[in-house]
C-alpha cells in the first residue's frame, strides 16, 4: 500500500471515529444537561451527588445510560459487559487457531495469522477478560456489600474504563505477532514475519491498558479502605472484597516494572540501547516482564475465589469454614505469588543458585492455594444443603478444575518436569484448567447470578445454562487433558504446525475447544432470549443487599 | 432497560464486534506479494552492504557501487547493512521476472535510465528504516530465502528513500541447470551506469546546497 | 482448640509435609544433576569427558556445529553412552531448545550463551524443538537428534 493510500484511508478512518467520538460526547452532554436540570429542581446544586443518592442501594439494570452515569455500579456494568465482550473476540480468536491445527502442517490459515490470532487471544483474555470482570464485579458488587458512605471518584474511573478500552482497541488495530510475553529482539522486528509491522502500536496499546488499570485499581481501594461504611469493619468485609484488596495490591506492587521496560522498549525502536545493546542482554526484559507476568495470573485467580466464597456462603447458607484462614491464605498467596516469577525461566541460564530458590518458592506457593481449596470444600461438607442450580455447579466445577491446575502446576515446579514440559502444551493445560474452569467459569456463575439485576428482574432459561455449564465443563476437560497428554511428551506450544506424531492430541483438543465455543453461544443465545421475556422476579440478587435488612456479610460465625 | 430488547442488543452487538475483529486479523497482511518461504534451507550466504545515498557499497568499499549479486537458489540470503552516511535508508526486494539475457541487458539499462521503473509491485521490505538506525556504523541484518524452483530469476534490491542512486539487481541461479547464469560474478561498480547515477546524485546535492545557500542569504 | 482448627492444622501439616518430601526430591535432583539444568556458558563447569557442541539458533532453524569443524542445520548427530555439552547462543531474537525425551532444555539468547550437557543412552532418534515463539516460522524450528 503506497503512502497516499495509507493517507487517505487514514483520514476516512480519522474522520469516522471523530464523527462517532462526537456523536458520543453529544449524547453525554445532553444527557448530563438534563440530569443537571432535574436535579436542581430538586433543589441540589450538585447534580452528581442527587444521582447518586437516586441510585443508592438500588440494583442497577443494564442500559444505554451506563455510559452517562459515573455511579460506581455504572462503571462496574461497563467493565462487566466489555469484558465479556472481549471474551468473546479473544474466544473466537482462540476457536479459530485450535481448529486451524487439526492438520501437522498450516493449511487453514498462514503462519503469520496463527501468530496474530495466538498473541491477540493471550492478552486479550487476560487483560482485557479476566482483570476487566474481576474489576468491573468489584465496581459492581462492593458498593452494597460495604455499603459506601460515598462514590465521588465516578469521573476519575470512568476515565480509566476509557483509557482501558482505548488500549485493548489499539490492541487488536495494531495485529501484533510478538505473544503476551513481548520478548525483546522480537517485539522490536516490525516486520509481518517478526512481531507484526505495527508492533509498536501494541506496546503503546499494553502501556495504556496499564495506566487504565493502574488507575482504576487505585480507586476500588480507596473505595474499599475509606468510603466503607463505618459499621462494616475490615474483619467483617465479604472475603470478596478482601480477594479484590489483595488482588489490587498486588496488581500495583508488580506492575511498574514491566510499564518501565515498555518504555524503554518503545525507546528500543529508536536507538537499541536497553534490550539489544551490548551493555544488556534481552533476559533484562524477560525478567522485568515476569515480575508483573506472574502475579498477574494470580489476579486472573485471587479475586474469582473471593467471588467462590461469597456464592458457596449465599448457596449453603453456611457460613466460610474458617472466615480467618479464608483471608489469610489469600493475602498469603499475594505475598508469595511475588517471590515465584523466575520459576518462568528456569531453563533461560538463571544460574544454579536461582533454580534451587525459584523451585522451592513455587513449593511453598501452593501452601495457601491448598487451603483455600480446603476452606471451600469444608463449607460444602458443614453445609446441610446445597442448592445445585447453574451458579453453583460452574463454583464445584471451578474447584475440581482449580485442584487438577493446580496439580499440574506442583509438577512444573520441579526443576526434572520443568526440563521436559516447560514451553510444551503441558503448560498450556495447566493454565487453561484454571483459566477456563475458575476464572471463566465463576465469571459465567456470577454473570447467572446476577443476570435477574442486569435484566431488571428477568430469569434465565435454566435449563439452557445448564447445557452452558455441562458443555463448557466437558469442552475444557477434554482440551486441556489432551494438552496435558500430549505436552508431557513433549508437544510444543505456540505453534502454527507440530510432528505428525502429536495430531491424535491436538484433534481431541480441538474438539474440546469447538465445544467450549458452541457452549459460550448457547450462554450468548441464553441471555438474548431470556431478555425478551417479561420481568418476572424482584431484580435484587443474593450477591446484593436491600438496604433494609441486615443480613450478616461475609463469613463471619 | 424499558424494552425487551437488552440481551438481543447486546448479542448482536458481541456478534458484529468479533466478525469485525476476525475480519480485521484475518485480513491482515502477510507480508506482501513476495513472501518468505515456510521451509528452512540449508545453505546460507552472506551479503555485506553499506548503506550510502550515493549506492550500495558492495563489502563497505565504496569502489564498488550497486552490485549485481549472484545467489543460489535454496539459500538464505543474509543482507549484513551497514549505516554508512546517516541518512534513512531500507532495503526492499522485488521479483522482476524470470532470468534471460535480453531481459538482463533491459533491466541493466533501466538502472541507468528509470530506475523506479523496474521496482516490481510484488515486493519485500528486508529492512526497515527503523532497523538501519541513522546511526553512522550501525550495523543490522535482514533475510530472505530463496526456496523453490519459482524462485529463479532477476530481482531488484533498493532503499525506497533513495531509488534513483540505491538500486541494484540480484540474480537467483539455479545450480542444478544452466550455467551460463553462473558465470556472472559480482558486477563492478566501475560502469557507466553507476558513474551516471553517482553524478546525478551529486548534481541533486549542490542543487540542494545552492537552494540551501540561497536560503540563508535571503534570511539574513 | 476447636474441632475447626484442628481440621485445619492436620490438612496444613499433611499438605506441607507433602509438599517438603516434593521439595526434598527437586532440590535432591537439582543437587545431583547440575550439568544437566541450563546455566551460563563457562568452560571450566564443562564435565570433563563430554564433548563441546556449538549451537546457534536463527529465523527459523537450529545449527550445530562440532569439534572438528563440521557443521549441521536441523540435525544433530551424537552416539550413545557419551556425553555431549551443547553451547546455545542465537544469532538474532529468544530461542530454546527443548530435545523432550532426554529432558534437555536451554534457552538461546543473543548475547547470553547457555550451556547444558547430556547423555543419550539408547540409539535412535528423537525430536527437538524450539519452544520459545520467535516469529512467523517458529513451528518449523525443529529437526531430529540422530543417536547411533
Amino acid at each position: 500500500m503506497s503512502t497516499i493510500d495509507l493517507l487517505i484511508l487514514a483520514s476516512v478512518v480519522g474522520s469516522l471515529a471523530a464523527v462517532l467520538v462526537f456523536l458520543v460526547y453529544y449524547l453525554t452532554a445532553s444527557k448530563a444537561e438534563s440530569m443537571s436540570l432535574t436535579a436542581k429542581e430538586e433543589g441540589y446544586t450538585d447534580s452528581n451527588a442527587y444521582w447518586r443518592e437516586q441510585l443508592y442501594g438500588k440494583p442497577r439494570p443494564l442500559s444505554w445510560s451506563i455510559f452517562t452515569y459515573d455511579d460506581a455500579k455504572s462503571i462496574g456494568l461497563r467493565y462487566i459487559f466489555t469484558a465479556v465482550l472481549f471474551l468473546f473476540i479473544a474466544g473466537a480468536f482462540g476457536v479459530l487457531m485450535r481448529v486451524s491445527l487439526f492438520d501437522p502442517n498450516p493449511v487453514i490459515i498462514q503462519p503469520i495469522i496463527y501468530n496474530i490470532l495466538m498473541t491477540q487471544h493471550a492478552t486479550l483474555m487476560i487483560y482485557m477478560f479476566a482483570i476487566g470482570a474481576a474489576l468491573g464485579f468489584g465496581y459492581y458488587l462492593l458498593p452494597s456489600q460495604l455499603r459506601l458512605k460515598r462514590d465521588n471518584m465516578g469521573h476519575l474511573s470512568s476515565v480509566a474504563y476509557w483509557i482501558w478500552v482505548l488500549g485493548g482497541a489499539l490492541f487488536v488495530l495494531s495485529r501484533s505477532s510478538m505473544r503476551w510475553y513481548l520478548y525483546p529482539p522480537l517485539s522490536l522486528q516490525l516486520t509481518p514475519t517478526g512481531a507484526g509491522a505495527f508492533n509498536w502500536l501494541a506496546i503503546i496499546a499494553m502501556e495504556l491498558i496499564f495506566i487504565g488499570v493502574t488507575m482504576a485499581s487505585v480507586i476500588v481501594l480507596k473505595v474499599i479502605f475509606i468510603d466503607r461504611a463505618d459499621n462494616i469493619p475490615l474483619s467483617k468485609m465479604p472475603v470478596f472484597a478482601w480477594s479484590v484488596v489483595f488482588t489490587l495490591i498486588m496488581l500495583l506492587s508488580s506492575d511498574e516494572p514491566l510499564m518501565v521496560g515498555l518504555g524503554m522498549l518503545f525507546y528500543d525502536f529508536f536507538n537499541p540501547v536497553f534490550f539489544t545493546g551490548t551493555t544488556s542482554t534481552p533476559l533484562t526484559f524477560a525478567v522485568l516482564f515476569w515480575f508483573w507476568g506472574h502475579p498477574i495470573v494470580y489476579i486472573a485467580v485471587i479475586p474469582y475465589f473471593g467471588l467462590m466464597y461469597d456464592i458457596i456462603t449465599r448457596f449453603t447458607k453456611t457460613p466460610v469454614y474458617s472466615y480467618f484462614s479464608g483471608v489469610f491464605s489469600l493475602g498469603l498467596l499475594m505475598i508469595l505469588s511475588e517471590l515465584v516469577w523466575g520459576h518462568h525461566l528456569l531453563n533461560s541460564g538463571l544460574g544454579i543458585d536461582w533454580v534451587l530458590f525459584f523451585t522451592s518458592a513455587s513449593f511453598v506457593v501452593v501452601i495457601p492455594s491448598a487451603l483455600t481449596i480446603f476452606n471451600m470444600i469444608g463449607t460444602l461438607w458443614k453445609a446441610e444443603k446445597i442448592r445445585l442450580t447453574t451458579p453453583m455447579m460452574f463454583v464445584i466445577n471451578a474447584i475440581l478444575d482449580f485442584i487438577i491446575g493446580g496439580v499440574t502446576g506442583v509438577m512444573l515446579a520441579s526443576q526434572s518436569v520443568n526440563e521436559v514440559a516447560h514451553g510444551t502444551y503441558f503448560v498450556t493445560a495447566h493454565f487453561h484448567f484454571i483459566f477456563v474452569g475458575l476464572t471463566l467459569g465463576v465469571t459465567m456463575a456470577t454473570f447467572y447470578l446476577l443476570y435477574p439485576t442486569f435484566s431488571n428482574g428477568r430469569v434465565y432459561d435454566e435449563r439452557l445454562a445448564k447445557w452452558h455449564f455441562y458443555i463448557t465443563a466437558f469442552g475444557s476437560l477434554l482440551m486441556s487433558t489432551s494438552w496435558a497428554v500430549g505436552g508431557y511428551l513433549g508437544m510444543p506450544r505456540s505453534v502454527a504446525g507440530y510432528f505428525a506424531q502429536f495430531q491424535a492430541y491436538q484433534d481431541s483438543a480441538i474438539i474440546g475447544g469447538v465445544i467450549i465455543g458452541i457452549g459460550q453461544l448457547v450462554f450468548l443465545y441464553n441471555i438474548a432470549k431470556s431478555w425478551l421475556a417479561q420481568p418476572t422476579t424482584d431484580p435484587y440478587n443474593i450477591l446484593e443487599y436491600r438496604n433494609e435488612t441486615n443480613q450478616e456479610i461475609g463469613g463471619g460465625e | 432497560m424499558a424494552s425487551n430488547k437488552g440481551g438481543v442488543t447486546f448479542a448482536v452487538i458481541i456478534i458484529l464486534l468479533v466478525s469485525v475483529a476476525f475480519g480485521y486479523v484475518l485480513t491482515s497482511p502477510t507480508g506482501g506479494g513476495l513472501q518468505k518461504s515456510n521451509t528452512p534451507t540449508k545453505n546460507t550466504q552472506y551479503i555485506n552492504l553499506g548503506a550510502d545515498a550515493a549506492g550500495w557499497e558492495y563489502n563497505y568499499n565504496t569502489s564498488d557501487r550497486n552490485p549485481v549479486l549472484n545467489v543460489n537458489l535454496s539459500t538464505t540470503v543474509y543482507f549484513n547493512v551497514t549505516e554508512m552516511d546517516g541518512a534513512p535508508h531500507n532495503l526492499y526486494i522485488a521479483y522482476d521476472g524470470s532470468y534471460s539475457a535480453s531481459a538482463f541487458a533491459k533491466y541493466m539499462s533501466d538502472l541507468t535510465t528509470n530506475p523506479k521503473s523496474i521496482e516490481g509491485s510484488n515486493n519485500y521490505k528486508v529492512l526497515s528504516t527503523s532497523e538501519i538506525t541513522q546511526t553512522i556504523g550501525h550495523k543490522t541484518q535482514g533475510s530472505f530465502p530463496f526456496v523453490g524452483s519459482s524462485m529463479v530469476g532477476i530481482y531488484t534490491y533498493w532503499c525506497s528513500v533513495h531509488y534513483e542512486t540505491m538500486v541494484g539487481l540480484l540474480i537467483v541461479n539455479d545450480t542444478s541447470g544452466s550455467a551460463s547464469v553462473a558465470s556472472m560474478h559480482v558486477y563492478n561498480g566501475a560502469s557507466p551506469s553507476h558513474v551516471n547515477n553517482q553524478s546525478t546524485y551529486s548534481t541533486h546535492v549542490s542543487n540542494v546546497l545552492v537552494t540551501m545557500e540561497t536560503a540563508i542569504k535571503t534570511v539574513e | 482448640m476447636n474441632s475447626k482448627l484442628k481440621n485445619e492444622m492436620i490438612y496444613s501439616i499433611v499438605v506441607i509435609v507433602i509438599l517438603l518430601v516434593v521439595a526434598i526430591i527437586n532440590v535432591n535432583y537439582i543437587d545431583g544433576h547440575m550439568a544437566n539444568i541450563a546455566q551460563p556458558e563457562n568452560n571450566s563447569t564443562v564435565p570433563a569427558n563430554s564433548t563441546i557442541i556449538k549451537v546457534t539458533g536463527y529465523q527459523w532453524a537450529w545449527s550445530f556445529t562440532y569439534t572438528n569443524g563440521t557443521t549441521s542445520t536441523d540435525v544433530l548427530y551424537a552416539q550413545a553412552g557419551h556425553a555431549y555439552t551443547l553451547q546455545v547462543t542465537s544469532k538474532d531474537v529468544i530461542h530454546d531448545l527443548l530435545i523432550p525425551n532426554l529432558g534437555v532444555q536451554v534457552y538461546a539468547v543473543p548475547g547470553h550463551p547457555n550451556q547444558v550437557t547430556f547423555e543419550p543412552t539408547k540409539p535412535g532418534t528423537y525430536i527437538f524443538e524450539c519452544v520459545e515463539y520467535c516469529g512467523q516460522d517458529h513451528y518449523l524450528m525443529r529437526g531430529y537428534l540422530e543417536v547411533s
